[in-house]
This record gives C-alpha cells, structure tokens and sequence, in this order.
C-alpha cells in the first residue's frame, strides 16, 4: 500500500465548486472590484494573465511566477522536500479550471537532496472549461487564492488572493500579446505524450529499477522525472547509459518504497529540451 | 606498509560510498544502530532501547513545515502524549553548523523549554551521520522503531503535506496510528509515506 499524497491539481475543478458554493452570486453585483491580478511574497512575484480578450471555450489562464535568483518553487512531485503550489479558482457558474499544464521541471540540488522545480520564471497555464450551454457574463472577475512553498536553501511560504476581471482593461488589453505568448512558450514545455512508436518497460532488480525506453535512435542525455511520490530516491544519481536505439536509466528505489507498481509513470526529458510523458510498463 | 596503505584507502571508499546506501531505514527491517549526544552531554544507544518505543523526530526551528508543527502546538502533543504511554522519543537536528537549524547544546535547551516540547532527549547531529544513516530526507521527518528494534513507519508526520496551520485540524497522523496499532499487536496499515518538509541541511 501507497499512501500517496494526492496531486494537487487533481482537485481544482472540484476546488472551484466548492468555492462557487459557499459564495453564492460570486460573479455577480458584490465583485464591481475585481482585486489585484498581481501579488507577491519574500523572494516571489506572481500574477494572473490570460490569452484571450473574450472568455470562451478554449481560453487559458495562468498564474506566471518570478522568483529571485537562486530561489525555486515545485513540480507537481517536487522531489525530496518541498511541496507544489495550490490553486483554489473561483468562476462564473458554467465554468470551471481543469488542471495546472506543468512544464517539464529540471533537477534543482540543494546541498544532496534533490527537488523538482522551476527558478527564475515559470508560467503555469490552466485551461478553462465552459459547460454546454453556459452563459459567460459580460463582465466577471476570475479569482484564484494561490499558495506556494519557494526555497533556495531555505523555505519560505507565500500565499496570494489574485483577480482578473472581463473584460480586460486597456492597459491589460496592452499587455495580452506578451501574456498570450509566455502562455504559449509554457505549453510548449508541456511534456508530450511518447510517440506511439517508443517502446518503454522498467523492472525491478534488487534496490533499483532498470528503466529502458527504444525511440529508434541514441539518447545521449535522460532524467527520469517519476511522477508518483516514493517510488524513486530522487537525491539518487541516475545512472543513464545510451543504447544504440535509446537509453536505459538505472534509478534507485525510494526509502519508502512499499511494493512495485504496475508501471513507473513519469516525464522523461531528452537532449535539446524534448520532454515526453512516458508510463514504462513492469516486466 | 603500502598494503597497509591499499587497505586503508580501500576502507576510506567503503566508508565515503556508506551514506548512498538506502534501504538502511526500510521498514520491517532492523532500524540502523546509533549512538548520539542529546543537549545534556548524555550519550544514547538506538540498543539502550531495546524493549520500549521509539519514535525518530526530524527538526529545524526556522523550518515553515516544522513551525506548522510546533506552532500549533501539534508535536508538542504527540510528545507529551506518547512519551506518557512509555515511548522514548527523540528530537534529532541534522542541521550543519552555519546551517538554518544547527543549535549548539544551550541554544536547543532554551528553544525546546520556550516550545514547552516534551521530547525524552534532543540529539545533536551536526555531523549529520545519523540522519544520513536513516536517510532522513525532510524536517519533519518521522521514523516508528517496535520494542525489538524493527522499523515499522518511516515517513511523513501526517496526510497534509503543507506548511499551513490550518490544516493539522483534518490531518489524519501517522505517527499516532503507527503507534496505536504497534502497541494493539497489529500490523501497522500505513508503514510508509512520502516524508514532507524542508530539505535537512546536512553538511555538504
């Protein structure tokens, strides 16, 4: 047994309406002021943007963080310590958030541990669902009560309530093409899905896993980025080996390790910035 | 004299691969014996132990997870509580000197009474050899050893893993489940889980 920690972003939708719920008529007379789209908090800058002038199926919101040099917030696993951030959205009624995009993160070393996290800027793209048939008001605010945990060496938490109001004013109308191609940049750092053609299977031996994944050509480069908690030591260094026709990742088993899973689901990032979600059957 | 020398060098690499070693803290397995100095100058054995509890509390004062913890006056409780039934229960600061964290003996005796924690002794690791044994990840980082010297939780303290007092209120706690159910003779349901907190500072 696993006793996962459940992965925030599985819970935003659900999150949203319970919002909705407890704030009846959030979307209506008692929001003339929508709040600040920005906010801050020691070593952290963080600001609601969006793609779209005119709300509808398909816009994306995201929450795009600056953080100080030397400083990192988190992956949706974010490794040996830390946690990610948590987005709570509050809509319209008939529209709600679907889960954080996550860039592919990198491998962030603090003194022998190792988390998996962004530094310097990260903008985290969500998509916006509209029910069939919703009608999108002309004028609303999106809110979104943001909390993260940012670490150099050390921690500190942060926490912010963000507003967007629609439609845009005209110093945010200004701004929407740089909003709409960070959103854009982001997502494509999105791990895609391994091409169908990639065969990938992992096994156990002893206290490590043999993971092997065949894309038709040499990986000179790999970082398994595992996306279930415990299962993988994240300090462990992982021992990549290139094969003629892909890589072999000998990756330590976690301290807390229980039993071995069905498969070992993750994101796997090549050379030059290619990074695929991959699930590696056990065999 | 040179073997002396192949031998000696080859003991220096045993020694320095040691800390890569997991597994030395898997559950069901026995708990890694260790000795260590508490903020009194007292110096205990995982084996004086033997036949009681003991539960392994990992910890940094500047820590946010860890202020969560002793802010709301949560630790504090399970301290208290549990060092009542009989376990011996340990405060371990791995933190490096220099390090957020790192308390010389005087300084962790001031800071635990000003906390009104209640742990049976605070072990300075400064060397960080002990949480490197336990490959003890995070502040707070939680181990359950049984009356006979088997690691039976290793983990996180509980199922909400924030830096946010608010959420003790519908945590459900590890520590206290792994203890209640070692002590009924039962297996323990949750045995291991992903630890949360701040990174330890160990001595690089």
């Amino acid at each position: 047994m696993l006793p996962t920690t459940p992965l925030r972003a599985a819970g935003v939708c659900a999150a949203a309406a319970v919002s909705l719920a407890l704030i009846p008529g959030a979307a209506g007379a008692q929001t003339p002021q929508p709040g600040s789209r920005t906010g801050q908090g020691p070593h952290v800058r963080v600001e609601l943007i969006t793609d779209r002038a005119a709300p509808g199926p398909g816009m994306r919101l995201a929450l795009k963080f600056d953080l100080d040099p030397e400083w990192h917030i988190y992956w949706r696993n974010p490794g040996d310590s830390g946690g990610p951030p948590e987005v709570t959205w509050t809509f319209p009624p008939g529209m709600m958030a679907e889960g954080i995009e996550w860039p592919a993160p990198e491998r962030v070393d603090i003194g022998g541990l190792v988390n998996y996290g962004y530094h310097n800027r990260v903008v985290l793209p969500v998509a916006v669902a509209v029910a069939a048939g919703a009608r999108i008001p002309e004028k609303f605010a999106v809110k979104a009560a943001v909390r993260w945990m940012a670490c150099a060496n050390l921690c500190v938490p942060g926490k912010a309530e963000l507003a967007l109001g629609f439609p845009l004013n005209a110093q945010e109308n200004g701004q929407l093409a740089g909003w709409k191609g960070a959103i854009d940049e982001a997502r494509g750092q999105v791990p895609q899905p391994a091409p169908s053609a990639w065969r990938a299977s992992a096994r156990s031996a002893g206290e490590t896993f043999v993971f092997e994944v065949v894309t038709g050509s040499r990986e000179a480069e790999a970082v398994f980025f595992p996306l279930e908690l415990s299962q993988v030591n994240d300090s462990a260094a992982q021992v990549v080996t290139p094969l003629p026709d892909g890589v072999r990742l000998v990756l330590r088993k976690s301290s807390q390790f229980a039993k071995d899973p069905a498969a070992l689901r993750g994101v796997l990032s090549l050379s030059g910035g290619r990074a695929y979600t991959i699930a590696a059957p056990m065999r | 004299m040179k073997k002396t020398m192949i031998v000696a060098a080859a003991l220096a690499i045993a020694v320095a691969a040691a800390p890569t070693t997991t597994h030395a803290s898997k559950v069901g397995t026995p708990a890694p014996a260790f000795k260590g100095t508490d903020s009194k100058g007292k110096v205990h054995n995982l084996s004086d132990f033997k036949g009681k509890w003991v539960v392994l509390e990992w910890h940094n004062e500047g820590c946010p997870y860890v202020r969560k913890h002793y802010g709301g006056n949560n630790m504090q409780k399970l301290q208290q509580e549990w060092t009542a039934k009989g376990v011996v229960w340990l405060t371990i600061l791995s933190s490096a000197a220099g390090q957020q964290g790192h308390m010389e003996a005087t300084q962790a005796n001031a800071y635990f009474a000003q906390q009104h924690a209640a742990p049976s002794a605070i072990l300075l690791d400064p060397s960080g050899e002990i949480g490197r044994l336990y490959d003890a990840k995070t502040t707070p980082h939680m181990f359950v050893i049984d009356p006979e010297g088997l690691l039976v939780y290793n983990g996180a303290i509980d199922d909400k893993p924030t830096s946010d007092q608010a959420d003790l209120a519908t945590a459900s706690n590890y520590v206290s489940a792994a203890l209640a159910e070692g002590m009924a003779g039962k297996a323990v349901t949750t045995a291991t889980s992903r630890p949360y907190g701040c990174g330890i500072k160990y001595a690089r």
